[in-house]
């Protein structure tokens, strides 16, 4: 890192900067138009802040009114989800069925991050927590798209910034949308001969709309089972139960009355589910969250894709064609395409 | 003037000089495929923005592009696109020409790349729940093939038998059903795209790291890229549908009733709330199918006289909308239409669950019969455009979206200012747990054709800022294309300078779409 860009940076910030052992810069910006100095500091100077810098916005730390009618709260980058699911708690309202340590993120990492910023919805899908974002261009140009449940206005630009682990914009605050909090919870086991049909089985069940807030898989006996956790008021439970049931036999599945085995636990993965298959053919157990028809987050898998930052991309060479154009960093995020 | 004009072919400007060069280098690549003839031109010179007819029955031509190319493989699509790009030629994408707001106007002519003739549809893949399909198969066609599979995309736009999956991606289409199965954004796995570098660009299926490019893509109207492909999330054909209409006192008390359906986690395939005055003329449809006779085959009375007489009658109705306006504000009362699909227990727990809620809030129940008569004519508003505009009016809608909370604050002021300039009329729709869309429907008639045309601009500028000032988005599922283009710079503000960004990305030289989403 430039040496007039760290003499900048201590001099505008005073003690929220300081310089971590491995060279990299460590940033507590007090608020919003500090946030934007930094990074115009580090545009200035030609230096891509993700790479040169941990950018800590623990300051950001506000939570807005909940609007009851739409269900929606303003949050700052520092929260973490864990905090914004207790305030929207007292309104019958959750930011949705989430991983543990996606709770425990602070929205910044939960949206920039490798979690994308996506939670589960009905139907099997998933869809971005927030509704609209305020972030900071790599240039320090402020950013901040409307709030609407769905839009045909342009290409959906948050998406640049959802996973983009800061090259095209650091969030600042953001519009979230609630979901209604479950009544009850409900757990049900079933077994299936083998993984792929239970794979199967839960693919259809999401599809067909069953509130599944998380799972546990695991082989036993020669027998895949699968363990869910339902949510929502009685009747939808008892819904859900009845489409559970149908669907399981489908798929040559019947309800159990085992017990799995205490959660697996370790780093969380991101698994298509296919490769949940393959963990429970090769003996594995799971707990899987943030289920879609795509893929889920799961717990105690050897494979899927790491939830850590600095993970190859995909389809490398657009992004360094849209590092380049974006006003980002000059050279190519050192990320991208390995 | 008669409904039907005759458009002169010496209206067409000849194609440009580097044009023919294209034509003739294309021509000997794929024989047969290209086209420089004036009505070929003429017919890919629009969509069915309703200002490209009120200027058809002026006898003038939108501007047309240079040529139209129907490429059969994504490598043809790859190699037009670079062809075009060496010669700084335009390049308009086109599907089925359903838009409604100018998507496809040549403002800079160019090449029409008619995308149709990419139509293949994959099998699909029963554990994943996916359909692999190129981007040219018309609407109804791809949901035929998928229900002869078993399986349903749960994509029903009105213009289903004449738009295609490429044009659904690039204007971020929704359909009917789209309360239970989602916008087509929420549909793709992945897309395949020609970008307008001339480069193919696949996206990533999950799990894959970095922000998700297919959403980049998505809605940008052949500004970016053509699509020529993409993986689609299916679900399996529903065995069963239960159908409820139910009546409400007013506005207020429906939205409140759908609101707190998506409250409840009820996700109902059709929610459909119509205003007072919409209510009125859905109330009055019978859910009967008549033939329409072509226009050629129609007797003289019904081809001549009966226009004629509406001709006459148009102005002193639809020209005097601030009355009817007026007159249409005392009526209250309103129908919502709830569709559920799916297995057939949970349907029908779905429905009765709704109906406890609806009667809940304080809605009569109407039986199926409102929502069966919905579902039968549930296409036919794309064919009561051409009445009006062959009784001398013109006719069209506005889709919007917002949360729950600023939802009739929207209705309220879109209404108030669009009350001088056209009838409106407006149905509540593609609701969400946060918000719904809005769907206004103006009519209008009045003075002559440049007066008429001079009201649908300024009933539009007060449209829009009436719902943009109100908190609603540009657009829900029309898109943006040349109408919408200036209110969505001003919805972006400096979010405008990432659109620009993906635009160098992806279209360096600017030859794709020129003009549209005001790029």
């Amino acid at each position: 890192m430039n040496d007039a860009l760290k003499l900048a940076l201590e001099g505008q910030l005073g003690p929220r900067f300081r310089l971590l052992p491995d060279g990299r810069a460590w940033l507590a910006p007090a608020g919003d138009a500090e946030l934007r100095m930094v990074v115009t500091q580090f545009h200035r100077f030609g230096e891509p802040l993700f790479a040169h810098a941990e950018l800590y916005r623990a300051a950001l730390g506000g939570i807005g009114r909940v609007e009851p009618a739409s269900g929606v709260v303003e949050a700052d980058a520092g929260v973490t989800l864990a905090a914004i699911d207790r305030a929207a708690e007292p309104h019958g309202l959750t930011v949705g069925a989430l991983s543990p340590k996606a709770y425990a993120l602070e929205l910044a990492a939960f949206l920039e991050g490798p979690y994308q910023g996506l939670r589960p919805v009905l139907g099997g899908r998933l869809e971005p927590v927030c509704l609209a974002l305020e972030a900071v261009l790599p240039d320090g140009i402020p950013f901040a798209s409307k709030p609407s449940p769905r839009s045909a206005a342009g290409p959906d630009l948050d998406a640049l910034i959802l996973g983009g682990e800061g090259r095209f914009g650091w969030v600042s605050r953001a519009t979230l949308r609630l979901l209604p909090r479950p009544e009850l919870t409900r757990r049900v086991v079933y077994s299936f001969p083998d993984g792929a049909l239970l794979a199967r089985a839960a693919r259809r069940l999401l599809s067909a709309g069953c509130h599944v807030r998380c799972a546990w898989a695991q082989q036993r006996g020669g027998r895949a089972l699968l363990e869910l956790e339902l949510g929502g008021n009685a009747e939808c439970i008892e819904r859900d139960l009845s489409t559970c049931s149908n669907e399981t036999a489908e798929a040559g599945g019947r309800a159990s009355g085992q017990v799995l085995d205490d959660a697996p636990t370790g780093e969380e993965r991101e698994l298509s589910w296919p490769e949940v298959v393959r963990e429970l053919e090769l003996g594995g157990r799971v707990a899987l969250f943030r289920l879609s028809t795509e893929a889920v987050v799961a717990i105690g898998a050897a494979r899927g894709r790491r939830l850590v930052n600095g993970q190859a991309w995909a389809s490398a060479g657009a992004w360094e064609v849209l590092a380049a154009t974006l006003g980002g960093p000059a050279s190519a995020p050192s990320g991208v395409g390995e | 003037m008669s409904p039907l004009t005759s458009i002169s072919t010496r209206q067409v400007p000849p194609p440009s000089a580097r044009a023919i060069e294209a034509a003739d280098a294309l021509g000997q690549r794929y024989p047969g495929r290209v086209s420089t003839r004036e009505y070929d031109r003429i017919s890919y010179a629009r969509d069915l923005w309703p200002k490209a007819l009120l200027w058809i029955r002026q006898g003038r031509i939108p501007p047309p592009p240079d040529l139209v190319v129907w490429p059969k493989t994504e490598a043809e699509v790859a190699q037009i696109i670079g062809i075009a790009r060496e010669r700084g030629l335009p390049v308009i994408p086109y599907g089925a020409g359903s838009g409604v707001c100018g998507g496809v106007w040549a403002i800079h002519g160019g090449i029409a790349l008619d995308l149709k003739k990419l139509e293949r549809v994959g099998a699909v893949d029963p554990d994943a729940l996916t359909v692999e399909a190129e981007s040219g198969v018309i609407g109804e066609v791809l949901e035929r093939n998928l229900n002869q599979q078993g399986y349903t995309l749960g994509h029903f736009p009105s213009s289903i038998y004449m738009s295609t999956l490429g044009g659904w991606l690039a204007a971020r289409s929704a359909g009917q059903l789209s309360n239970k199965y989602g916008k087509i954004e929420d549909m793709v796995r992945s897309v395949r795209a020609v970008t307008g570098r001339g480069e193919v660009l696949a996206t990533p299926e999950r799990p894959f790291s970095g922000p998700d490019l297919a959403q980049l893509l998505l809605g940008s109207e052949g500004t970016l890229c053509a699509f020529t492909q993409a993986k689609l999330a299916v679900h399996p054909y529903p065995e069963h549908r239960a159908f409820r209409g139910f009546k409400f006192k007013d506005v207020a008390h429906g939205v409140e009733a759908v609101r707190q359906l998506y409250r409840e986690g009820l996700r109902p395939a059709v929610v459909r709330l119509y205003d007072p005055f919409d209510t009125a003329i859905v109330g009055r449809s019978h859910g009967e199918h008549h033939a329409r006779t072509a226009p050629s085959l129609r007797t003289a009375f019904r081809a001549d006289v009966v226009p004629q007489l509406l001709r006459q009658l148009t102005p002193r109705t639809l020209g005097k909308p601030r009355f009817f306006n007026r007159v249409t504000s005392l009526m209250r009362s309103c129908l919502l239409v709830l569709v559920f699909e799916g297995e057939l227990r949970r349907t029908q727990r779905e429905e009765e669950a709704a109906r406890e809620t609806c009667r809940r809030m304080g809605g009569s129940d109407e039986g199926e019969a409102p929502a069966r008569r919905w579902m039968e004519t549930r296409y036919d508003v794309s064919f009561k455009m051409s009445p009006v505009l062959d009784a001398g009016g013109f006719a069209d809608t506005m889709e919007v979206a917002t949360t729950w909370d600023k939802v009739l604050d929207v209705y309220h002021r879109v209404r108030e200012a669009v009350a001088p300039w056209a009838f409106v009329l407006c149905h509540f729709s593609h609701a969400y747990v946060e918000g719904c869309s809005l769907y206004f429907s103006f009519a209008a008639s009045g003075g002559s054709e440049a007066e008429q045309e001079a009201r649908y601009d300024a009933l539009w500028r007060a449209a829009l800022g009436a719902a943009m000032s109100a908190g609603a988005t540009v657009s829900h599922h029309h898109g943006v294309g040349l109408l919408k283009a200036k209110a969505l710079l001003e919805e972006l503000g400096d979010g405008r300078r990432v659109l620009q960004g993906l635009k160098r990305a992806f279209d360096p030289d600017g030859i794709m779409n020129p003009g549209k989403l005001g790029l």
